[in-house]
């Protein structure tokens, strides 16, 4: 049954009970991805993970797992499980994080190429596409090697969780928590029993919670966009209507409501190619959406432990950061308008600049800094 | 959170804040109309009436702008379904903003030569005035309720108006003396809010693809079997 349908029959409590059970769902996959590493036992998974230790390579497999998935929220909550079962340490898992924020980009600028038989709107869809792009690569920029060289953002996240925000060896757990974790035991038991053992098991389980992760994520942010379309429609108004700030807030909010930052920017593209939306008005709503994306990562770390929150605190201040840095002071601000405005002109004038364009930094890049830096 | 839940996504509550926007420009498009055409025919001063006009008219042309920025959010948000009625917005938001734009056209025409003398021209376009400012009024209420047979009528009765500025338009050129050339405009104007008006019922009866045409191309009838097969 299509979601919209769906909404449109199933009575409130009903869809209240449908998102809290995906939401279960979603936390049950992260425990079984912790649980299936520490299945495979800490050397095997170390082994896997040990080419990491390289910032740039955490980057490049960041930006690479994210276009694939095409999905960040996938990509880190499956790291936030990773550094929650200690397979992976913060300080490896943070250019990670980086770069799915990078990777999660991709997705607006291939949908800015439906726009590309018509130069004009193409040149706006484009450039309000790449803006987000622009503004990630930046923030990479300026706070990877800002955080290799004082580490701000691992030390302030940590501050942050041992304020005792959450996580079950905060002391501080609750019966959801408790649930999400029996059930999870539940899947590895019955998968036991089916007897499935040792490196079958962690693999089968890894499989599962990868899965789980992926359609939970899907349905919960086609749910939630269809039940608030509505809600997401007014905003997008407000944004039209009012300059500053507001775009901002209002991406943020949606991006928490539809759990997916991809969702956000991709309904800008439109409204940047139809020229309703300046490329100066939806920067904040594509920064905003950027912060919004992290609370899916939040979510995901509930059920870990103290370093998973820490590596889901530290993917809010990476992206709060650039918002800070790059929002309020206009010079910094116009960098990422003109840099896509000098693309996207580029782009329309010749097309192979796309080409060029998102096969370097989302593929080709990427690759090359896994195949050097893994070494 | 319950609220969020319970809160409609269905894009009706978009739609209808967008069709009574434009039922907003079709009232505002009367009222510059009323008032230009009194202004033309003399009954009113011009100048009294000059900065509420052309402030009307300005919220018209605002409303035009800010009703195609909402059609683009609109059917960015709930997708293809609402195409056809987003279309259907966009096309006729233009024939509001056409009926105040020929609204101060007939203002203009009053500023520079009003029809004041008594003659059967101006006896007839008093009466055009009253047929198309209700013709105006009921094709707003209308669009409003999608009445389909009120829609065929008032079709109707906007194709007899234009037929009759057609008819005038002819007498007045080929007539002397030649200074009937207000009255040609004059006419030509009345017979342009008159199509406008028919153009905007159009969307209640015809498929987007034949919005306007109406004259061209036969209306559609549900009962078509033309249509039926898709023609």
């Amino acid at each position: 049954m299509p979601i919209d349908s769906l909404k449109s029959r199933l009575p409130v409590v009903g869809r209240i009970l449908l998102f809290l059970g995906l939401l279960f769902i979603f936390l049950v996959a992260i425990e079984l991805l912790s649980g299936s590493m520490k299945v495979a036992g800490s050397d095997t998974a170390r082994s896997m993970l040990q080419g990491l230790n390289n910032p740039f390579a955490g980057l490049a497999a960041g930006i690479l797992a994210t276009v694939l998935v095409q999905s960040s929220s996938v990509s880190t909550s499956t790291v936030v499980a990773l550094v929650g079962a200690g397979q992976l340490s913060v300080a490896n898992a943070i250019p990670i994080v980086m770069g799915a924020n990078v990777g999660t980009s991709v997705t607006n600028t291939l949908l800015s190429l439906g726009h590309v038989t018509r130069s004009d709107e193409f040149r706006r869809a484009f450039a309000g596409a790449t803006v987000h792009d622009f503004f990630n690569l930046l923030a990479v920029a300026i706070f990877l090697p800002l955080e290799l060289a004082t580490g701000y953002m691992e030390y302030t996240a940590s501050w942050l969780v041992s304020l005792g925000l959450t996580g079950t060896d905060t002391g501080f757990s609750n019966p959801a928590t408790a649930a999400v974790k029996a059930t999870a035991e539940g899947i590895q038991h019955g998968l036991a029993a089916l007897g499935l053992s040792g490196g079958w098991l962690a693999t089968v389980m890894l499989l599962v919670a990868l899965i789980q992760i992926v359609c939970t994520l899907y349905f919960i942010t086609n749910l939630m966009k269809a039940l608030l379309a509505d809600r997401i429609e007014q905003w997008l108004n407000r944004v039209l209507e009012q300059k500053g700030m507001i775009g901002l807030v209002i991406g943020m909010a949606t991006t928490m409501a539809v759990q997916s930052s991809s969702i956000t920017t991709s309904l800008l593209i439109p409204m940047f190619a139809a020229g309703v939306l300046s490329l100066e008005a939806g920067f904040p709503m594509v920064v905003g959406a950027n912060i919004g994306t992290t609370i899916t990562a939040l979510l995901a770390a509930t059920v870990t432990n103290q370093a998973g929150m820490t590596i889901a605190f530290v993917h809010f201040l990476f992206n709060a950061s650039g918002a800070a840095l790059f929002l309020p002071i206009p010079f910094l601000r116009r960098i990422p308008l003109r840099c896509s405005r000098w693309l996207a002109n580029a782009a329309t004038q010749n097309r192979m600049w796309v080409l060029i364009y998102l096969g370097t930094v989302f593929v080709a890049i990427p690759l090359l800094g896994i195949l050097i830096w893994k070494r | 959170m319950f609220e969020w839940f319970s809160s409609g996504s269905s894009g009706a509550a978009g739609l209808d804040r967008m069709r009574a926007e434009f039922c907003q420009m079709l009232d505002a498009g009367r009222q510059v109309f009323d008032a230009a055409t009194d202004a033309m025919l003399g009954k009113i001063d011009p100048e009294a009436i000059r900065e509420q006009l052309f402030k009307t008219e300005k919220s018209i042309n605002k409303s035009v702008r800010h009703l195609r920025r909402e059609i683009v959010v609109h059917s960015t948000v709930h997708g293809p379904n609402t195409f056809p009625t987003c279309l259907v917005l966009m096309s006729v938001v233009k024939d509001a903003e056409r009926i105040g734009d020929y609204g101060k056209n007939l203002f203009d025409l009053a500023t520079t030569a009003p029809l004041v003398q008594d003659t059967e021209w101006r006896a007839d376009i008093m009466q055009l005035k009253e047929l198309i400012s209700k013709l105006l009024s009921d094709c707003r209420d209308t669009f409003s309720t999608s009445d389909r047979d009120q829609a065929l009528a008032l079709i109707s009765r906007a194709e007899k108006i234009e037929d009759r500025c057609d008819d005038q338009i002819q007498r007045l050129l080929t007539e002397e003396p030649p200074k009937a050339a207000a009255y040609v405009l004059a006419y030509r104007y009345l017979k342009r809010v008159a199509s406008h008006v028919f153009n905007v019922l159009t969307s209640v009866v015809q498929p987007v693809d034949r919005i306007d045409f109406a004259k061209k191309l036969p209306i559609v009838r549900d009962d078509d079997p033309a249509n039926s097969s898709g023609q």
